[in-house]
């Protein structure tokens, strides 16, 4: 009996809790239990009535199917239809924007030098350099906001999973990179540490890749 | 034994037939049915329980708590006039129905 008390709220769980489903419910489980014990009386073993018993039920897919209750996820619509193309149309916009930003901060290098070889003036010198450092950040932060609305909406309409394992790694990043900028700075213009200082970049970018990829294998297992 | 799909069109006639001749329980229906078609069909009991729902929202039969000998309460069901008003119509329809199909399926025609 209890086989066929488990294999009905199992049944019903997936089902929304209205009361005329947990009536239904309810309604289900006492006839069963009669006919379980009718089963018992006709000489059947307790096996047997379970097996009889359940394999007369149905499945939740068929009593969802008879309670006309659907739940697909939902199709793209017309209004989504336009939202990809707009999503599609950013995503070019995006590539376009990394890659002048990438090149902003190349030419931010090459400025400094040249300023510095040319000028020997330390105030022109970072002028040249930041200033072109300055709109590629600005540009990294504009369309990397915009770039996870679009991500954020096409996961809503898609119901894509987020990978849960990715907070971690993402909170670490977004620490450890403006804390690289500051110590960068302060070695740069208190020790004049400009050239072996760069390095705690690419350090930090390493931290963060194996953190991302140890949570990355953890989330396999 | 027939398909539940074949059969979908007249559960609820079906069931609202044996309410006709007297109030009823779920399992005592299912298994008036399974009887009197000698095993030849069985109505799944999902399907036997929803149709309750649906016919009872309808308002063709309406239930009620009985108690039954070992004390254990029980829902039975009753047929009501708009019930009874739609198994007329349901039996009219298969009447026809019955005309339309052996025009094509009677043995002999094929």
């Amino acid at each position: 009996m209890n086989t066929i008390r488990n294999y009905i709220n199992a049944m019903f769980s997936s089902l929304p809790k209205t009361p005329e489903i947990l009536r239904l419910q309810a309604e289900m489980m006492e006839n069963m239990e009669d006919k379980y014990h009718d089963l018992i009386r006709e000489g059947k073993s307790e096996h047997e009535a379970v097996g009889i018993i359940l394999a007369d039920i149905g499945s939740a897919e068929n009593l969802k199917a008879e309670l006309g209750i659907t739940d697909v996820a939902p199709q793209p619509t017309q209004d989504h239809s336009a939202f990809l193309t707009q999503r599609a149309a950013f995503q070019r916009k995006f590539a376009i924007a990394i890659a002048s930003g990438v090149v902003l901060c190349i030419c931010a290098i090459i400025a400094g030098a040249v300023c510095d070889a040319f000028t020997h003036n330390d105030t022109y010198t970072c002028l040249a350099f930041f200033v072109p450092i300055a709109a590629a950040v600005a540009i990294f932060v504009y369309f990397g906001i915009r770039e996870d609305w679009y991500e954020n909406r096409y996961k809503e309409i898609y119901h894509e999973a987020e990978p849960e394992s990715k907070g971690f790694s993402d909170a670490i990043a977004a620490i450890i990179f403006p804390l690289a900028v500051v110590i960068y700075l302060i070695l740069g213009f208190v020790f004049d540490l400009w050239h072996p200082g760069w390095i705690i970049f690419p350090i930090c970018g390493l931290i963060v890749a194996a953190v991302e990829a140890y949570e990355k294998l953890k989330a396999r297992q | 034994m027939l398909s539940s799909d074949v059969m979908r069109g007249y559960n609820d006639s079906i069931i609202l037939s044996l309410l006709a001749e007297g109030d009823s329980y779920g399992y005592e229906i299912s298994r008036s049915i399974q009887e009197r078609t000698g095993n030849a069909y069985s109505m799944r009991e999902t399907t036997l329980y929803s149709a309750f729902n649906r016919l009872e929202r309808l308002g063709y039969v309406s239930s009620y708590q009985g108690t039954e000998t070992f004390g254990r309460k029980r829902t039975y069901y009753t047929i009501t006039p708009a019930g009874r008003a739609f198994l007329r119509e349901k039996r009219e329809e298969w009447t026809l129905l019955q005309q339309v199909i052996n025009q094509f399926l009677r043995e002999g025609n094929v």
